[in-house]
């Protein structure tokens, strides 16, 4: 393997993996405090992803392609923030403990989603315009790494900086940690631990729509089923690092997002994705807590 | 059921609990259970292994479902969930501690600080359980039995409780160290009200000045703790402890 490959793909992975923790961070939180299997979650990541298309092909009148992208990606985390917001307190909310209707309902409202993006923007695949600087090239040991997949790496390394000072050093934070190991617990210490369910809602709503809109960039391109094809993977990307453990899930999408982008290019298409569902069957055999995640209570 | 005789009149108790059932899943665990808790005193909650204890205050904590009518303080609980009951003035220490484990012995405090001055009882807390400052860095899960069940006890001493529900604190130690907890345990709940339950029956008797004891569900005795010490038949046939009858084969 020469050097330019190593680094190429070592930087394609790791801008995946940056796309698969933003999806997968919130995933984790939600189901180690709430134990709520979150099936709409991809749902985030694809109004993430089309609000960026739309403001990207809409708001012509920000001349600046990067100012607006960068508008394009508040918008997308003011609006994953408020759909993961109103996917608790008026779905999941009243259904804690039934996981079977938690699971029909969250499953049904992706699939909503889905029917109601696509209804309203089509089914076709789309594009949106990025700016000029994320088309330029910088070459590293040789190789030639497109700045977008840097710029990924660089957004994700400072969501995940933000989430981990968030959760060790904030109150809420400290509640949403000990909430993970034990909810009754924190309950009988006399902390309304529901007001969490919902603020690790919103957070994890609004980390999936910039993986979304980073996701669009990655992928360069978008279409209504976007959060579902990668919600597998982030799924995947939980297990492995342990449910709840944002360090694990940080961990598992790098492995993820460098065995996929390897082992697709040395063993062709479609192995790398095939690759990572052995590692998860792995994990799952010996050591199904995951990575860094607890032993069940 | 023998009728409540504890020993100084107290005309209002902090906890009134009447015609409590609770079932876990097809099993129907408390029948019909009902006492009192007197202000300032220890009770103990005793029987056998399964026979309750630990639902009894798993229910009046709101952590399990229950029927009946529970008055803290006076007022009825009713449905209200966990975080609110201990906002009116409960607090808990659980069976197995459980502690967070992945936090730091300063951040598992940190987390009952919310509490109206808290802040100024903690270094009374540190002082009774000096070994919570020494490590306050560590993470509670590294901690060894007796230093997890101080910092149990700890994080319930800074609430400003009314009650303090207790569950086998001496659960799994070793015995220098539950000797070491009893002097803490009697240190923490001096002038306080407790509900303690508690498998040794050594530790109950070293600690509470009441007892209820539960048989098969039920509340098969109430009365002094001084009263059942000094009755072995009682002991032997609620408890399965107590010195054997000489006419024993």
């Amino acid at each position: 393997m020469s050097l330019q490959v190593f680094v190429l793909l070592s930087v394609t992975g790791l801008g995946l993996a940056g796309v698969y923790f933003l999806i997968a961070s919130g995933l984790s939180l939600i189901f180690g405090l709430m134990d709520v299997l979150n099936l709409a979650h991809g749902l985030f990541f694809t109004v993430g992803s089309y609000a960026t298309w739309w403001v990207m092909t809409r708001f012509g009148f920000i001349g600046s392609l990067g100012l607006r992208f960068a508008v394009a990606l508040v918008v997308a985390a003011a609006m994953g923030l408020a759909v993961g917001w109103a996917t608790e307190r008026f779905f999941v909310r009243r259904f804690y403990g039934d996981h079977v209707t938690q699971i029909l309902i969250t499953l049904g409202l992706s699939l909503a989603g889905v029917a109601l993006i696509g209804g309203w923007f089509s089914y076709d695949p789309r594009t949106f315009p990025v700016p000029e600087l994320f088309r330029q090239v910088v070459v590293i040991a040789g190789a030639r790494i497109p700045v977008s997949r840097l710029l990924i790496l660089l957004v994700s390394v400072v969501l995940l900086i933000a989430l981990l000072t968030f959760l060790r050093r904030t109150r809420h934070g400290l509640i949403i940690r000990a909430g993970v190991e034990n909810r009754d617990m924190v309950q009988a210490m006399g902390i309304d631990v529901a007001k969490s369910f919902t603020l690790v809602f919103a957070i994890g709503g609004l980390l999936a729509a910039v993986g979304g809109v980073l996701g669009g960039v990655f992928f360069a391109g978008i279409t209504p089923e976007f959060g579902l094809n990668v919600l597998i993977f982030a799924f995947i990307v939980v297990v492995i690092g342990g449910l709840g453990s944002v360090e694990g899930t940080a961990l598992s999408a790098v492995i993820v997002g460098l065995t996929q982008q390897f082992v697709n290019f040395y063993a062709g298409a479609g192995v790398g994705d095939l690759t990572v569902v052995v590692l998860l069957a792995a994990t799952l055999l010996l050591r199904p807590q995951g990575l860094l995640g607890e032993v069940a209570r | 059921m023998s009728e409540l005789s504890l020993g100084d009149p107290t005309p209002e108790p902090v906890l009134t609990v009447q015609g409590m059932d609770v079932h876990r899943g097809e099993a129907h665990i408390l029948h019909d259970v009902g006492f009192e808790v007197a202000p300032n005193r220890v009770t103990a909650l005793l029987g056998r292994n399964g026979v309750g204890k630990t639902t009894t205050l798993l229910a009046l904590l709101g952590l399990l479902p229950s029927t009946g009518r529970v008055d803290f303080d006076g007022v009825p609980l009713g449905d209200l969930p966990t975080h609110q009951r201990v906002q009116r003035g409960i607090a808990y220490v659980p069976e197995d501690r459980e502690v967070f484990a992945q936090l730091s012995v300063e951040e598992n405090l940190r987390l009952a600080l919310h509490w109206p001055g808290a802040a100024e009882r903690l270094p009374m807390v540190l002082e009774i359980f000096p070994e919570l400052d020494k490590r306050s860095a560590q993470k509670a899960g590294s901690l060894s039995g007796g230093q997890q069940q101080m910092l149990a006890l700890g994080r319930a001493l800074l609430h400003p409780a009314k009650l303090l529900l207790i569950d086998e604190p001496t659960k799994g130690l070793a015995p220098i160290i539950i000797t070491e907890v009893i002097a803490a345990l009697r240190a923490a709940t001096a002038d306080a009200t407790v509900l303690l339950v508690e498998q040794n029956l050594r530790v109950a008797e070293e600690l509470a000045t009441d007892a209820i004891v539960l048989d098969e569900g039920q509340v098969a005795w109430r009365g002094s703790m001084a009263e059942l010490q000094s009755d072995d038949d009682r002991k032997r046939s609620l408890l399965g402890v107590g010195r054997a009858r000489r006419d024993a084969p």
